[in-house]
């Protein structure tokens, strides 16, 4: 994908936890409405890529691209603002606040209180069970409905690109298949994902690009279906072996 | 009973001091965990800042209103220098820099103004009514009335705005509440500069109540702050409160019917029982009126 | 007068104060010792002919109004002596220390004067507390030690048992103003339900000891004693509204001017009647009283043992020359360090340079701005007679009617 074209792009980035390297020269590419998935181990560096889209990590090389601008310099709100929405690991709704106020606060960048409510309403055509619980505090209600929440709370601010941090974990496979037709039609009205899986052949199924992870560096890239059909990656992940436990560790 | 009910309306008079003073405190506190040992040396010194514009002839309402300035750039200034850097460090970091800040404070009071106590001018009524040989002063008024518009306000701006909204949503989950876009820092320092100014509303009603300013206030102030926000529950609005007016009834009528010598023995017995039978305060579990 | 460390609920949060101030000294570079006044002295031993005295007291932290007062009181002594030629030619120099009102800074403070061979003598401290801490460290050597504002009758015993004779007490004692007080009420102005407000502390406490006595004695009776802490007790409507409950028809004052201001002005709060009579001890009997106090403070009797009043001829050169040097009128404190210099250089000049200077101190008798400067065999000042003032539009006027009564009174008990 030529840079020009790209909605983010992540170039040579590097990033440290003191000493210890999470991410070594890394790069991604997102282009516009497009779904690129982010697959790999435990530990291999996938919610750092995220932190650091987000700028809550700092980069130790490197650096972020959206829309063509820099922002690796930008405060995470600035981010957000320019069209950037999260879906964190492990959904983190606001759990003493409403499922309302959740979705507000999705909005919080937005200055435009009618667009909230228009895009609210939205949101509750969309989840039904959101609007029926709007009162309600979101930490009473169960993993799916929460995770809908997340969902619905990242389309407040109608972002240009969602990145979703491991969005099936621990739910179950109804709620697994859920999760990937919303990703399907979040991308049908042009919104771009950036998602973290570990269900590597279901998000091999319905994304375009995908990067494969292994201790903080890229060890395979390309489009999802070529990925899909490459020898390590089937011997490794597709082959219901876990990719760390296979995958000899890298030579330096 | 005249002398009860005189007894229950000082209490609340000056409970409602006390209020105001645990509210600010106690909102950094449930926002960040930190124990703002600081608060009651920023009140003293924003107070003082009052009592020298006075001083300087500028009109009564004139001083507030910079003294209301000086409070909350001095609230932000000492977040951002002592607290901001330390937000992710352990909670004991931040303590300590706050003692620091309040030392600091108090060491600058007391070089620019002096130790001696001194008297507050004020424009406020100090008039008196008497109902049934009971002495109700229309400085006691001023105080109830001031402190349950603030309790009305607070309440507002933390549950029905877009504001108080952002505040929850940091006590909740800091992280994600970057993640989705709320600019921390800035709401974190409007909640220093918030408690500071509320913090100078408690100063200028305590200074002109018992028509006194002094350096020591501060230290008396963040233990009272601290009593009263431990009594009504620790990181609570509504608890702050109810610890506040629980704090001076408590102190009017333990001097009132027990002895005048135990005032603060009593107070602490009381903290140390509250705290046996109700470790999260009166308020702690009651209400999730934590901002 | 004399302030001491009392306990509180907040001692731990006042020493923390304290210990920071003592660190903000130290990184200052004058480790607890400041040379405020006399910059020169400090290396004065190399300077033939400089008499030098340790001067000790608050001069910061919430007691610093007692020990700067004293130290106005004894530079301006100190200037006056040297403006006419100092003492045979050689000149005083005063050297500062800060004890912060502490008996640990105090112990601390006198080890560091008494190691410190070029003192002549030693003027301090402010706070009977302090005094009793430093008194046996100043029993190591015996240097000269006038204390300037320690009222406590347990220096008394302490002087006494140690037979520390290089010790001298300008100062009045509680056991002196609490009699008086108790007699202006019943014998002269004959009120005999007496309500006692009195501080928490070894001062208010001297006081009210002193004055129970004489109030059963002379036919009075308490109907209600309450008590404070000092210096944190700022709201007094509890005790004020047991007052005003307990009929009684004269309060008074035991304790400081910046704790009974305050009472004084949450009396009408409390609901007591404005009929009911005020007489505040020594310590209440200060300008800055009236300030804190307001329009309540009208009609209040007071009876210091000094008041700037006083009609004697040394009195008005002193409160002339102090108002201007210091812009206002001086305080008991004040006077004692003024008069603590004064008695240092007349036992000089009385002896030259021979003989036991402390012997010398005891033996002094001369006018002081304060009444007779006189010691007894335990080296405690000898009682002057008291000045009644009563607070009339919001100045403290010297009553010689009720002075001479008080007088009087008092011969006849
Ligand atoms: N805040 C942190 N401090 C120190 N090490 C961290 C921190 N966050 C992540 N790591 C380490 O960085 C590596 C990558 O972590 P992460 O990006 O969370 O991996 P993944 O999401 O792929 O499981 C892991 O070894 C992890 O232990
Ligand atoms: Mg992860």
């Amino acid at each position: 994908m030529a840079s020009s074209d790209s909605l983010l792009e992540v170039r040579n980035i590097s990033v440290y936890y003191g000493s210890f390297r999470a991410l070594e020269d890394v790069s991604y590419t997102v282009g516009p409405g497009s779904v690129v998935c982010l697959l790999g181990g435990n530990a291999s560096g996938k919610s750092s890529s995220m932190k650091a889209i987000f700028g809550t990590v700092p980069l130790r090389t490197g650096s972020i691209r959206f829309e063509g601008q820099r922002i690796d310099g930008w405060t995470t709100a600035k981010r957000v603002a320019a069209g950037i929405a999260a879906v964190p690991e492990g959904r983190r709704v606001f759990a003493n606040l409403s499922v309302r106020e959740n979705l507000e606060l999705g909005a919080c960048t937005l200055r435009d209180g009618r667009a909230v409510r228009t895009y609210l309403d939205a949101v509750f055509d969309q989840f039904p069970q959101l609007r029926e619980r709007q009162g309600q505090m979101a930490g009473s209600m169960s993993g799916g409905e929460q995770q809908m929440l997340a969902f619905g709370r990242a389309l407040m601010s109608r972002p240009k690109l969602i990145c979703m941090d491991e969005p099936s974990m621990g739910m179950s496979p109804a709620l697994v298949s859920r999760n990937f037709k919303l990703i399907k039609s979040i991308r049908e009205r042009g919104t771009a994902v950036f998602v973290v899986e570990q269900n590597a052949r279901a998000a091999l199924k319905i994304a375009d690009y995908a990067y494969v992870l292994r201790t903080g560096s890229v060890m395979l890239r390309g489009p999802a279906e070529q990925v899909a059909t490459d020898p390590q990656m089937q011997a490794a992940y597709l082959g219901h072996t876990p990719l760390a436990a296979t995958v000899p560790p890298a030579a330096h | 009973m005249i002398t009860f009910v005189q007894q229950v309306i000082n209490g609340a008079a000056a409970g409602s001091v006390y209020a105001l003073l645990a509210v600010g405190y106690n909102m950094v506190y449930g926002l960040l965990g930190f124990i703002n040992f600081a608060h009651g040396d920023l009140y003293m010194f924003s107070t003082f800042i009052v009592l020298a514009m006075v001083t300087l002839h500028v009109p009564f309402w004139g001083a507030v209103a910079v003294g209301m300035v000086a409070a909350c750039f001095l609230g932000m200034s000492v977040e951002r220098i002592a607290y901001r850097p330390l937000r992710t460090a352990n909670r004991i970091a931040p303590t300590v820099s706050a003692v620091g800040v309040a030392l600091v404070l108090e060491n600058a009071a007391q070089v620019i103004w002096g130790p001696a106590t001194r008297p507050f001018p004020t424009p406020l009524p100090q008039g008196l009514f008497r109902v049934d040989g009971v002495v109700i002063t229309a400085m006691q008024i001023v105080i109830l009335l001031t402190a349950a518009a603030i309790a009305v306000a607070l309440r507002v701006g933390v549950y029905h705005t877009s504001w108080g909204r952002k505040l929850r949503a940091i006590r909740d989950d800091l992280p994600t509440a970057e993640l989705v876009g709320i600019s921390v820092n800035r709401l974190v320092s409007s909640v220093y500069a918030v408690g500071a100014a509320l913090g100078l509303i408690s100063g200028v009603l305590f200074a002109a109540y018992y028509n006194s300013v002094y350096v020591t206030m501060g230290l008396t102030g963040t233990l009272n702050a601290f009593t009263a926000a431990v009594l009504g529950g620790i990181g609570s609005i509504g608890g702050s409160f109810a610890g506040g007016l629980a704090l001076g009834l408590l102190q009017s009528l333990g001097a009132g019917y027990i002895s005048s010598g135990y005032q603060n023995t009593i107070t602490f017995v009381v903290l140390i029982v509250v705290l046996l039978l109700r470790p999260n305060g009166m308020f702690g579990k009651l209400t999730a009126a934590r901002a | 007068m004399q302030r001491s460390a009392f306990w509180s609920s907040q001692s731990a949060f006042r020493t923390l104060g304290r210990l920071s101030l003592v660190g903000l000294v130290a990184v200052g570079g004058t480790a607890g010792s400041a040379h405020a006044g006399n910059q020169s002295a400090a290396n004065g031993a190399q300077r033939a002919g400089t008499i030098e005295i340790a001067s000790f007291g608050a001069l910061t932290g919430p007691d610093a109004v007692y020990g700067v007062s004293s130290l106005n009181g004894q530079r301006l002594a100190v200037d006056e002596i040297n403006a006419s030629g100092g003492i045979d030619g050689r000149k005083l120099a005063l050297v500062q220390y800060d004890d912060l009102c502490e008996p640990t800074q105090a112990a601390i403070v006198a080890s560091k004067i008494i190691s410190n061979k070029s003192f002549t003598a030693a003027i301090g401290p402010v706070c009977s507390a302090d005094a009793l801490a430093a008194l046996p460290i100043f029993a190591r050597t015996g240097v000269p030690l006038i204390m300037a504002g320690d009222s406590a009758p347990q220096i008394t015993t302490m002087v006494k048992e140690h037979a520390y004779t290089f010790a001298t007490r300008l100062s009045p004692q509680d056991s002196q103003n609490g009699p008086e007080l108790a007699t202006l009420a019943i014998s002269v102005l004959h009120k005999t339900k007496i309500a006692i407000l009195y501080s928490e502390d070894d001062y208010g406490q001297g006081v009210l000891a002193a004055a129970k006595p004489v109030i059963s004695k002379l036919g009075g009776s308490v109907a209600a004693q309450e008590s404070y802490t000092p210096s944190t007790t700022k709201d007094f409507t509890p005790q004020l509204t047991k007052i005003a409950g307990s009929g009684a028809d004269v309060l008074l004052l035991l304790g400081y001017y910046s704790d009974t201001g305050i009472a004084v002005s949450q009396l009408a709060r409390a609901g007591v009647s404005p009929n009911v009579t005020l007489i505040g001890s020594d310590s209440t009997a200060q300008q800055p009283f009236v300030t804190l106090a307001g329009a309540a403070a009208n009609g209040v009797y007071l009876v210091p043992f000094y008041s700037p009043n006083n009609p004697s001829a040394v009195n008005r050169q002193f409160v002339t020359a102090y108002e201007k040097a210091y812009g206002s009128a001086p305080t008991g404190n004040a006077v004692m360090g003024y008069q603590a210099v004064y008695t240092l250089a007349n036992a000089m000049r009385a002896g030259g340079s021979s003989g036991d200077l402390a012997e010398r101190i005891r033996a002094i008798d001369f006018e002081g701005p304060a009444g007779t400067v006189d010691f007894d065999a335990n080296g405690d000042l000898k009682g002057n007679p008291a000045t009644v003032l009563r607070v009339s539009n919001g100045k403290l006027v010297a009553d010689q009617k009720l002075t001479i009564a008080l007088e009087k009174a008092l011969k006849s008990d």
